[in-house]
């Protein structure tokens, strides 16, 4: 379906900046695209952004790097998203940052796997670039009202 | 010359009545001991009339001719009744020529005995006429070899008479009732035949009662032939069933030797004939010496055996159950052999048939998720640049480039959706779509869908209005996505075709079992030879090259697959340049599931 898009639809869709200086966000795809595509959509709100292309690399940065956040893809070469929540998880230093799965897995039982397997949430692809930042803005409060608990 | 007795009607009574019996059962062949009991009934029917025309006539030389008779034919029929119980009772294998001529001998001995009388005087001591009730009879005095004849006769009965009983007291209930019948009969002529030698009767002595005391056996016997059917039940059961069955049926004793065996079992052994009766079962069967150990001491059993007939695998299925004596002791073993070798080669087939199709559907069900994957990865790319781009969250655009962004973006959504209906036409095809049953807030649910296509009315200055039943409960049980996804795709075709009026949404109860969602437009509506084809997969009502309305041409299909899945329908009601109303009708369950997700996977 092509929309007529009249011209005051762009202003209106015009991106509206959020403020999340403080994030520093690890996106963690072997897709260029993907990671561009999160990259520039986290940026224009002000978060700091590293990226890695499979799972050795993501596990390398966190070494020296501590994120607020990471957003993980599932399939990947070399270390898939599974293997390094596991990673994560098992590591002292790393086990309590929020990880979102960011993924194109989208069939029936997919999102309760995800969630099964410990992510902190569940991303789809295609994702929104407009309501992203929202979205995990959405899942970290939740999360934390799960800690609260 | 002739003399009359009144006893002369009772005779010849008597000898009618057996000739129409013999004729009677002549008629039910081939049964067991038929020929025999036939050849009684007609010996008895000669005794009675020899017996009548001994009275009758008057000389001496005719009584004793008549007399002569008279025991020939009692012989035949003692003889007879002791073949026919042999036959009757199975033991048809004691009846063969040798068996009949030794029953012979001793009737021709004293046949001989009788004729040579006026030599030896040892049958008859005297002969001579004398007179009574006005009658000539005669005075015949017993020599000792009458009662050795005598003796013979009643042995014969007697016989007879055990082999019955013996039956009687091992046959199964269903076949006391007629044996009991028999025994009735065959002790009739004994006791009358007693009561007539040895305590004497009221009758007179010249009048011989045994013919037709003898003609109630014959009565009995048909009785019980009508009542039981005896003549049948026996022989098929045991002769015709048994022996032309298609399974194979072996007999062995205790020391496992054959006692039975039935041509199809013989077939299987590749023998020829029933020489191997007596046999032992391992000697017989020597090649299938190690098939044959499995069952050693085995009682009962049920199993499939591996066999080569006639070079030939075959696969068999053995039931084995033990015979028993009435004290229950173990006396036999009964084994049937099934040949199943078509039934498993079916049963592979159909394995096979059903593995391949569990195959196909993992592998349909494999390219659908790669497939969804894989399309998604570049969609997402595409969409997700040319957002950046329109949002402006990387630099300004000139109006052109903003534009043609945002058909790049609009119609990288069409392809995705276009994705989602044909993974979800697979789905629903596939058995794979499932139905998430749980409690639905109606007004919620309807407000979301306002709130969500309102946007479509604006851009095309519509009217939309909704309504919704309030004789609806508030809370209903319903799959809310998959119903959602019915009444979006409803909306979205209303506002598509539409171009100036109003849009109607409403939900009603439509009766105290359903429930509707109704969408109705005054848009271009649907010419009545499409009514029916809008419905399948990629049809438009314009399917001309230059349709001015875009679309995948599947959202009525998964309507209506998804509508049927939940066991409601669809109707359509539609007038060209009017307008088209969509009536989904669904069954209205409102008691709230004990499971809070009740999942229903339905295979359409």
């Amino acid at each position: 379906m092509i929309d007529p898009s009249p011209k005051q639809n762009r202003n209106a869709r015009r991106a509206k900046r959020l403020d999340i200086d403080d994030w520093h966000v690890l996106i963690v795809d072997d897709q260029r695209d993907n990671l561009n595509i999160a990259t520039e959509a986290l940026r224009f709100h002000g978060a700091h952004v590293q990226t890695a292309s499979n799972g050795i690399e993501g596990l390398e940065i966190l070494e020296t790097y501590s994120p607020t956040l990471v957003l993980l893809d599932l399939s990947m070469p070399e270390m898939n998203g599974w293997d390094m929540l596991k990673a994560m998880r098992d590591n002292p230093d790393t086990q309590k940052i929020p990880v979102i799965a960011l993924t194109a897995h989208v069939m029936a039982g997919d999102e309760a796997n995800v969630m099964a397997a410990g992510f902190d949430g569940y991303i789809p692809k295609p994702f929104s670039v407009a309501t992203i930042v929202l979205k995990i803005q959405s899942i970290l409060a939740q999360r934390q009202r799960g800690d609260a608990v | 010359m002739l003399q009359f007795s009144p006893y002369l009607v009772l005779i010849g009574f008597s000898a009618v009545i057996s000739i129409f019996l013999a004729w009677f059962f002549w008629q039910r062949r081939p049964a067991p001991g038929i020929g025999s009991f036939v050849t009684m009934m007609l010996a008895l029917s000669c005794w009675s009339i020899a017996s009548a025309l001994q009275l009758a006539v008057t000389t001496l030389a005719g009584k004793a001719f008549f007399i002569n008779l008279v025991l020939i034919n009692v012989m035949i029929a003692t003889a007879s009744w002791f073949l026919f119980t042999l036959s009757y009772t199975g033991r048809d294998g004691w009846v063969t020529q040798k068996s009949v001529l030794g029953l012979t001998i001793f009737p021709v001995l004293t046949t001989i005995a009788m004729l040579t009388n006026d030599y030896h005087n040892l049958f008859w001591t005297s002969t001579s006429l004398t007179a009574s009730d006005g009658l000539i009879t005669h005075i015949f005095e017993s020599g000792i070899l009458f009662y050795v004849h005598t003796a013979y006769q009643y042995a014969l009965i007697v016989a007879g008479q055990f082999i019955l009983l013996r039956s009687v007291i091992r046959s199964p209930q269903l076949y006391r009732g007629q044996i009991g019948l028999l025994v009735i009969g065959a002790l009739f002529p004994l006791i009358g035949n007693i009561i007539f030698l040895f305590i004497g009767t009221p009758l007179p002595d010249y009048f011989d009662p045994t013919p037709t005391i003898f003609l109630v056996t014959g009565i009995c016997i048909g009785l019980a032939y009508y009542r039981f059917r005896l003549m049948d039940i026996v022989p098929v059961a045991r002769e015709i069933i048994v022996e032309n069955m298609v399974d194979g049926v072996i007999v062995v004793d205790r020391e496992v030797r054959i006692v039975d065996i039935n041509k199809a079992a013989l077939k299987i052994l590749g023998k020829e004939g029933k020489n191997v009766l007596g046999q032992p079962l391992l000697n017989v069967w020597e090649k299938q010496r190690e098939a044959l150990m499995q069952f050693r001491g085995v009682e009962q059993a049920e199993t499939e055996v591996n066999l080569i007939v006639n070079n030939e695998p075959r696969t068999y299925q053995v039931r084995l159950s033990p015979l028993r004596d009435r004290h229950g002791n173990l006396t036999g073993r009964i084994g049937t052999l099934t040949d199943i070798t078509t039934l498993k080669q079916i049963q592979h087939k159909l394995e096979d048939a059903r593995q391949k199709a569990d195959e196909a559907t993992r592998l349909k069900s494999d390219f659908l998720a790669t497939m969804s994957h894989e399309l998604r990865t570049p969609l997402n790319a595409v969409i997700g640049y040319s957002e950046l781009m329109t949002s402006g969250m990387v630099g300004d655009l000139s109006e052109q480039h903003w534009e043609y962004t945002d058909r790049i973006a609009s119609n990288a959504k069409s392809l995705l959706e276009l994705i989602n209906d044909i993974l979800d036409i697979s789905k629903i095809e596939a058995g794979r779509m499932e139905l998430k049953l749980r409690p639905m807030h109606l007004s919620t649910w309807m407000n979301e869908l306002v709130v969500q296509n309102q946007v479509l009315a604006d851009n095309k200055n519509l009217t939309f209005t909704i309504e919704i039943d309030h004789h609806l409960p508030e809370t209903l049980i319903g799959d809310a996505d998959r119903l959602r996804q019915i009444a979006v795709n409803l909306l979205s075709n209303a506002f598509k075709f539409t171009n100036e009026g109003t849009v109607t949404f409403q939900i009603l109860k439509h009766d105290s079992q359903l429930w509707s969602i109704i969408v109705t437009d005054t848009g271009i509506g649907i010419p009545p030879h499409k009514q029916e084809t809008i419905f399948n997969e990629f049809q438009q009502a314009d399917t001309s090259s230059t349709r001015e309305h875009s679309g995948t041409g599947l959202g009525l299909a998964i309507v209506r697959k998804l509508v049927l899945m939940m066991g409601g329908h669809i109707r359509l009601q539609s007038e060209l340049d009017k307008g088209s109303t969509f009536t989904v009708l669904l069954p209205l369950i409102t008691d709230v599931p004990k499971t809070e997700n009740l999942v229903v996977g339905v295979t359409s």
